[in-house]
């Protein structure tokens, strides 16, 4: 079932003086924080990982790192920019934390179990094709798309966020679309 | 100067005392019709001022989407649609589970607590029992904890290397102790383990 969740990203940037009010030791204004990006940024990580629980683990970890780099944070760029470069870089270590990883052995009743569990998400076979098909794509194209289309953040913020330049996000995001429509075309 | 004339004429004055009405004299039709209209000019200018606003500026890429939805195609739109979807909402105990672990992250840790404590012990131990002497720049040999030489025999006991290794650090950080203090800090560190 999608949750229609809009993103902060579009509104005035009032996230910075919160995260200055963290530096100054303000544990409500990291709550305020938290409630406002906990959505988007949960979002971010469950369209990268496709997992529920690692998501919101990975979400959880983001807002402990904001938190510790609240003493030396300044307001140089808007605080989108400076979250999703911190969850980028969890993220691209949980993959590679991922790959060194042995296979888990997987009981088959477990199995049965978690997709009882799920079933309520009433996963659609269009979402689930989009889901395979987005975990295809390499990191980099990913995350530019959905920095670009579901967190709403512009080029340049993206740019700053992945630190490459405008034209390389550009060239990312096209690549991720016309990848994207290839693997679906049966769907579309 | 002569004074005011208060005997001018007064229309209204003599229309009173003449228990007459007053009547509008000829240009005041005309003055009212000049007034309605400047009013109507004014509400015209008003209206002229709202309409011409742009409260609102198209954001900095408004240009750029509207170009790329014109060239998509049905596909493309479906896949931004996808792209853009949150399909999944943070639980109601998510806030009060994630601000649970940044409390337990930055609360410090047992080897940092017993470092801290056992650090406050010592500078306490030393400010209340032994003599603090401060660092001099001429030869400091007298006044400097006896610490052996590589090739000397000497080989301190557990407590007693104990004690050096404080005297060392706490020399690092700017205090020298006297021979009574080391003996008096080598015994707190074999009696209290220190």
């Amino acid at each position: 079932m999608e949750t229609p969740v809009r993103s902060p990203a579009t509104e005035p940037d009032s996230d910075a003086d919160l995260m200055l009010s963290v530096k100054a030791g303000s544990e409500p204004a990291l709550r305020m924080l938290i409630e406002r990006w906990k959505n988007p940024l949960l979002n971010f990580f469950y369209r990268s990982t496709r997992d529920y629980g690692q998501a919101e683990d990975l979400a959880q970890l983001t807002f402990i790192k904001i938190n510790r780099a609240a003493a030396t944070y300044e307001p140089t760029a808007r605080f989108s920019t400076f979250l999703f470069h911190v969850a980028r870089r969890l993220l691209i270590n949980e993959y590679r934390k991922t790959s060194r990883r042995p296979l888990d052995h997987v009981d088959p009743s477990d199995l049965q179990a978690s997709t009882d569990d799920s079933s309520s998400r009433e996963v659609s076979e269009i979402e689930e094709a989009f889901a395979l098909a987005l975990d295809k794509l390499p990191e980099n194209h990913r995350t530019a798309l959905l920095l670009f289309k579901q967190q709403e953040l512009s080029y340049a913020e993206i740019a700053k966020a992945m630190e490459t330049t405008e034209s390389s996000v550009k060239t990312w995001i096209f690549r991720a679309r016309a990848e994207l429509k290839t693997q679906l075309k049966e769907l579309l | 100067m002569n004074p005011p004339d208060n005997n001018a004429d007064s229309p209204l004055l003599d229309a009173l005392l003449a228990g007459r009405p007053l009547r509008a004299n000829a240009s005041f039709a005309d003055r009212t019709l000049a007034r309605l209209r400047a009013a109507e000019r004014d509400a015209d200018e008003h209206l002229d001022t709202l309409l011409s606003a742009r409260p609102v500026a198209a954001s900095a890429r408004f240009t750029e989407e509207t170009l790329a939805r014109l060239a998509a195609t049905p596909a493309d739109q479906r896949i931004d649609e996808l792209a853009a979807a949150q399909p999944v909402a943070a639980a109601a105990a998510f806030t009060d589970k994630t601000l649970g672990r940044v409390r337990a992250d930055s609360a410090p840790t047992h080897r940092q607590r017993w470092i801290a404590s056992v650090a406050g012990l010592a500078a306490a131990l030393v400010l209340t029992f032994a003599t603090v002497v401060p660092r001099q720049e001429g030869p400091v040999a007298a006044t400097r904890p006896a610490l052996p030489s590589a090739d000397s025999s000497f080989v301190p006991d557990a407590a007693t290397d104990h004690a050096l290794s404080l005297a060392s650090g706490l020399s690092d950080a700017g205090m020298l102790l006297d021979d009574d203090s080391m003996e008096l800090l080598a015994v707190l560190s074999s009696d209290h383990g220190i």
